[in-house]
């Protein structure tokens, strides 16, 4: 159930915390907002924060996909935002820390996972192997 | 947690540079005392006062006298950021308040043409009520 951890460096540590803090404050700030809209998007920068750091073997199998989509979470925060606006300073704020937040999730990104098209042959090639694995299982059975 | 949290809006703060936008004419002296939750009518001068409070304005019916710059008071009475931006019926903005939190504000509302308005919350657009100028 809990993952095997790999020792992380401090640097690692350092750039995981700001994804977290930086999660946890534009999540705060939407809190605060109140609304339906706001707190939904609060409740989802909250789990994303948690699902970055908790140990879990499937949350740590699939953190890369964890660190994208909290990176599309963001943007499409940001896209939205400047849409329809409001455009006010505490929004200015909340923009710039999800500006921030995508910038370290990228660094992240590059150090843990390296290039994204070869995280996707992989995990495309992992898919392969099961949908095999489950058919071979299947035929077997039958 | 809380401190970690107001540590990073406030370095979010320092990075930006910024500024914020607004169009409203607004002043945050204290105005008029509150009116009826049902509607509020305001002579020329006099204004009229909108309540914020639990991501909804009271009242949802307001009454300004036409061709008049009037002033309307938001009294937001909560944590949550709000304004006041009014809208004919066309869909054209006419209007846009400073968004304030937990604060009064008068807003200068100018000359308005007889007819039938939206005003809502930019930051809430659920918060809506209508303007009936004549």
């Amino acid at each position: 159930m809990f993952a095997t951890r790999t020792p992380l460096r401090l640097s690692d540590v350092v750039i995981r915390a700001a994804i977290v803090g930086l999660a946890l404050a534009t999540g705060y700030i939407h809190l605060t907002l109140g609304g339906l809209l706001f707190t939904l998007n609060a409740i989802g920068y909250f789990t994303a924060a948690a699902a970055m750091v908790v140990p879990l073997a499937l949350a740590v199998r699939f953190r890369w996909f964890i660190r994208v989509g909290l990176i599309g979470y963001a943007a499409t925060t940001i896209v939205a935002w400047a849409i329809q606006g409001p455009y006010f300073q505490l929004a200015y704020i909340a923009k710039g820390i999800e500006v921030a937040l995508i910038a370290m999730l990228v660094i992240d990104f590059a150090r843990m996972d390296g290039n994204p098209v070869d995280v996707i042959k992989r995990e495309l090639a992992n898919l392969n192997g099961f949908v095999a694995k489950v058919r071979g299982t299947a035929g077997a059975s039958a | 947690m809380k401190r970690v949290i107001q540590a990073m809006a406030l370095a979010g703060l320092a990075t930006l540079t910024v500024a914020c936008s607004s169009g409203g004419g607004s002043t945050a002296a204290p105005s008029a005392a509150p009116s009826a939750s049902a509607g509020a009518s305001a002579d020329a001068g006099s204004g009229v006062t909108v309540v914020a409070k639990d991501i909804a304005f009271s009242p949802t019916a307001i009454t300004l006298p036409a061709d008049t710059a009037t002033p309307v008071v938001l009294d937001n009475q909560e944590a949550a950021p709000h304004n006041i931006a009014i809208k004919d019926a066309a869909g054209t903005q006419v209007f846009k308040g400073d968004i304030v939190t937990q604060q009064k504000i008068t807003y200068n509302v100018g000359p308005l043409a007889a007819g039938s308005y939206t005003f809502w919350c930019e930051v809430h657009p659920n918060m809506t009520g209508t303007v009936t100028v004549q």
